[in-house]
């Protein structure tokens, strides 16, 4: 369950290749980091895997079956997704809004279950934000409806959870908080993966990596096979410098290539 | 201030509204009739033959609250609620409180037929010709507007409100041409202007019937789509991936919104603010959740568009103002002042 297979998947706008000649997969228990430079490709790739876009050419697969075989709301059972902009301009209640992440298990007219409320109180508090459950989501700061849209997303209770940088708007230590929740769901059996643009929290938290330049596929592979200086170096030109934290763990510093 | 009661107590307090505005908009007119015998007519022909005694009340009276006042009225209920469901609806799908429901062309599209009605003297034959006219303007505005802004099978919001401007005032060009080729014509340039005024002056129970089934159809509509509504305001993006189809959506809710706001632009003319204002005003005080604000406007548009009409028809009786007029200087102060206080507090939408 939760496997999303990618082959030869590209997404072309007015002639233009976003991404190109894409094979990953993504399987259970995995917590994948995307990584890459700017307009590399990343949150193209993640709305490819949500059948958010399309694929020009190839195919993305969920389970073994084609994406385009699913309802919008059997995709919705399976796979959420968190994007990179969180903005809300109206005043639902942090609680409305996790709630609205039952969505896909609700019917026409369907009231939430007791199932309902125990997943809705289990979402808001594994992301930290049961305490905010009565505030309005307008007054909260940008780590906190970023925390917020991550309860929602847990409210699914899909299997498959797709991050568009979600620690962009938070501080070290909700970020940690953030990253290390990938880490326990993950560990549950459920699949992670989750955009990033900083090397050494993917260093850190993911034990595979998904490295994209120019919207092109460089690999994909256990972290320490693929976080290496030299490619680092090439696909962010950087001059990469490898350490070890106190517990083992690879740090990279990196120094702007040909300035050093 | 966002206050919480309970769904139940809302919904008390706005039925009880909307019968004492019924029971008022009935009452209050050239000649006031108390309101013990509006009630007394209004049972009587609700409740079976014989349970209520209507033996004193003049013809006169009778008439005047039946065959006149209660088709007028309820006309406006109507109008007024459809608008303000329309509004809500489209301030949802556009993420964007100051949305209305005519902002994708269709009053521009209503207009244009009912003048060309009344301009080629089709409206001078059949009362039924207008109101066609008129709802057929409406709704295809609505589909040109769509299509052009359809592309890839994806139809963006931003892409539809632009399209929506730019064809409403290309409509609005095609109204005036008509209107300044028909100004020699004294008769035909004032009914014109009195019908884009907005008006619900000698509306009569056919007018309720040809309004009644497209709002009533709209609200069904609208309810289908309540929680899709309410994921729409996160973002489509989110909407999606949270297992709405969003485009499929977004097509039955403006149509439903069209069907609303053409059957009402049919019968009354062009009524500003109510399907702006009266949403933002119901949002302001139960929340953004649709489940709540659809039908809350609903009650809401209705009570505000019956005392509104009252307030045209008895101002400076016996002469009539123009209900547009009225909504519009009622419903543009308030909305001011609800926004000055609203930023006083600093309380977002």
């Amino acid at each position: 369950m939760g496997e999303i297979a990618l082959k030869n998947v590209g997404y072309e706008i007015e002639g233009r290749w976003l991404v190109r000649n894409v094979n990953v997969s993504l399987r259970a228990g995995n917590f994948t980091s995307l990584i890459g430079p700017n307009g590399s490709g990343k949150t193209t790739l993640m709305r490819l895997m949500t059948g958010l876009l399309l694929p020009s050419e190839g195919q993305v697969k969920l389970n073994d079956k084609h994406l385009d075989e699913y309802t919008r709301r059997e995709i919705a059972q399976n796979i959420t997704f968190v994007p990179q902009d969180t903005h809300i301009d109206f005043a639902f209640t942090v609680k409305e809004i996790v709630t609205m992440g039952r969505h896909p298990h609700l019917g026409k007219f369907g009231r939430e279950t007791a199932k309902d409320t125990y997943a809705v109180n289990e979402a808001l508090e594994r992301a930290d934000v049961a305490d905010l459950a009565n505030r309005y989501v307008t007054e909260l700061s940008g780590g906190e409806r970023q925390r917020v849209i991550i309860a929602r997303s847990l409210a699914t209770e899909a299997e498959v959870l797709l991050l568009d940088e979600p620690t962009a708007n938070l501080d070290i230590a909700h970020a940690i908080d953030v990253l290390e929740l990938c880490r326990k769901l993950a560990d549950e059996g459920k699949t992670v993966c989750t955009a990033l643009h900083d090397i050494n929290a993917s260093a850190r938290y993911s034990n595979e990596v998904i490295l994209m330049n120019k919207g092109e596929l460089i690999s994909q592979g256990l972290t320490e096979n693929v976080l290496k200086e030299d490619k680092l170096n090439e696909v962010f030109q950087v001059c990469a410098d490898q350490t070890q934290a106190a517990d083992g763990k690879p740090i990279f510093t990196f120094y702007r290539a040909g300035k050093i | 201030m966002r206050f919480k009661p309970n769904t139940l107590f809302i919904f008390v307090l706005l039925s009880v509204l909307l019968i004492v505005a019924i029971i008022a908009g009935i009452s209050f007119g050239s000649a006031n009739i108390p309101p013990s015998i509006v009630a007394r007519v209004l049972l009587s022909k609700v409740l079976p033959n014989g349970w209520i005694n209507t033996s004193d009340i003049s013809e006169t009276d009778f008439v005047v609250i039946w065959l006149i006042r209660t088709p007028r009225v309820l006309v406006a209920a109507f109008v007024g609620a459809g608008l303000a469901i329309a509004g809500a609806q489209m301030q949802g799908l556009f993420k964007n409180p100051l949305a209305s429901p005519d902002i994708v062309g269709t009053s521009a599209g209503g207009s244009f037929g009912a003048v060309l009605a009344i301009a080629l003297g089709f409206a001078a034959r059949s009362i039924f010709y207008l109101p066609l006219f008129a709802f057929i303007g409406a709704l295809g505005s609505l589909f040109i507007v769509y299509q052009i802004a359809t592309q890839r099978g994806r139809t963006p919001t931003a892409t539809l409100l632009l399209t929506g401007i730019a064809l409403s005032s290309l409509i609005g060009a095609a109204t005036s041409l008509v209107i300044s080729l028909k100004f020699y014509s004294y008769e035909v340039a004032v009914q014109i202007l009195f019908w884009m005024m907005g008006g619900l002056d000698s509306r009569t129970w056919i007018h309720v019937f040809m309004i009644a089934p497209f709002v009533l159809l709209g609200s069904a509509i609208a309810l289908f789509y309540l929680r899709e509504l309410d994921l729409m305001l996160l973002g489509e993006e989110a909407a999606e991936s949270l297992g709405v189809e969003v485009e499929t959506t977004k097509r039955i809710i403006l149509t439903g919104a069209a069907l609303i706001t053409g059957a009402a632009v049919a019968v009354s003319g062009i009524i500003g603010f109510v399907g702006l204002v009266v949403p933002h005003i119901v949002r302001l005080m139960i929340g953004p959740s649709h489940k709540r604000l659809i039908p809350a406007s609903a009650f809401g548009g209705a009570v505000f568009l019956i005392f509104a009409d009252l307030v045209a028809r008895t101002l400076i009786k016996p002469e009539e103002i123009r209900l547009g007029i009225i909504t519009a200087s009622i419903g543009a102060p308030f909305f001011l002042y609800l926004l000055l206080r609203h930023k006083k507090e600093s309380m977002t939408l």
